[in-house]
């Protein structure tokens, strides 16, 4: 009987964990910021499926939400949480380098500032792990993905001023990773 | 005339080592105690004292400019700066994360000037601390001092000259004393608020 339980047990728990979503195995309210920081300098805000995978980091479909504006920054870095029972507060200071206008392809530069953008974590009842309910609604991307970013506008345009626009975008992202 | 200074210290900043192993590196480590130091040896040498202290809070920056005696010389401040999660210009004395670790519009009205003599200075040595003009963060508290504020509007970084110059790649900040943070650009002098 005792080996009978062992072996339910054992199963279950096999089964539990290949049913959760990849990517989403425990993680503190640091570990999952992180996460989603990396995913979005890699550009993953930017196209429908990497909207989907992201969206494992939030509660619900929140995270799928496309992002506003396109901010192009040099790193981030992840604070230590405040914790509040089941809900916390982190910031992520970003240095702003520049920002990306995707319709017209432009590039701006921006002042070197270091941003502290504010994220909010939640702790679904029952479970261990955390989830981001609050996150900027802006992308912020590092310049080697604006890079390819800027050239996917540029084949992509059809009229000559965002080709314009883009191939000078890409000129000077370029410069910033000399 | 010797005069009493104070020179305030805010937190390193932070690092994060991401899932690659790549460092993403804010945290300047003893820098800005250093440049404090080279401060207060220059003053010192003048005859002048110097009460030095480390803020890492709103509260502790607020509680140093009434709690170091009289100060008829300057006030220095060595840390970041920046944007908060408000998008408000700030000084970020700690390194923690919560409004109350940074000074913004929202509590620089808690700043007194009770113990500032009336030609005392505020020196702010942050990145971006004058950025913004008059909303900026040097502004406010020129304002809610009533006192002089010098604060840059571009980034700085750590030099052993004190020269203003543009920063290029391959300049590697000092480890000893003298450490100066210096603007990144050409000959500029810190802009001195309130602006009018």
């Amino acid at each position: 009987m005792t080996r009978i339980s062992i072996y339910l047990a054992l199963v279950t728990g096999v089964v539990f964990l290949w049913a959760r979503p990849l990517g989403s195995a425990q993680m503190s309210p640091s570990q999952i910021v992180e996460r989603f920081c990396e995913m979005d300098a890699q550009g993953m805000r930017l196209t429908p499926e990497g909207l989907r995978e992201m969206a494992t980091s939030f509660p619900g479909s929140a995270g799928t939400v496309p992002s506003t504006k396109t901010i192009v920054v040099r790193d981030f870095v992840v604070s230590r949480p405040e914790i509040n029972g089941n809900r916390g507060e982190l910031y992520v200071e970003y240095v702003y380098l520049g920002s990306i206008d995707v319709k017209l392809g432009r590039f701006s530069r921006l002042p070197y500032l270091k941003v502290r953008s504010g994220f909010d974590v939640v702790r679904t009842d029952g479970f261990s792990d955390w989830k981001i309910s609050v996150a900027p609604p802006e992308s912020h991307i590092t310049v080697s993905t604006a890079v390819n970013y800027v050239k996917r506008i540029h084949d992509a345009a059809t009229d000559l001023s965002t080709r314009k626009n883009a191939a000078r975008a890409i000129a000077n992202l370029s410069r910033l990773t000399r | 005339m010797p005069t009493r200074n104070l020179i305030l210290v805010g937190d390193p900043g932070l690092n994060t080592v991401d899932a690659s192993g790549v460092a993403h590196n804010h945290n300047v480590g003893k820098l800005f105690i250093l440049s404090g130091e080279t401060l207060a040896n220059s003053l010192a040498g003048e005859d002048n004292s110097v009460a030095s202290q480390r803020v890492s809070s709103a509260l502790d920056f607020s509680t140093a400019l009434t709690a170091n005696g009289f100060i008829d010389g300057t006030v220095t401040f060595f840390g970041h700066a920046g944007l908060d999660r408000h998008n408000n210009s700030a000084l970020f004395p700690g390194e923690q994360v919560g409004d109350a670790n940074n000074i913004s519009i929202l509590n620089v009205g808690r700043l007194s000037n009770t113990n500032l003599g009336p030609g005392a200075t505020i020196t702010i040595n942050a990145c971006h601390g004058g950025y913004g003009g008059r909303q900026s963060i040097a502004q406010q508290i020129a304002i809610q001092l009533e006192r002089k504020v010098f604060a840059y509007p571009v980034d700085q970084y750590f030099s052993s000259d004190p020269t203003s110059r543009r920063f290029r790649k391959g300049m590697v900040a000092p480890s000893h004393v003298p450490v100066y943070m210096v603007p990144n650009a050409d000959n500029m002098q810190p802009t001195q608020f309130p602006l009018p």
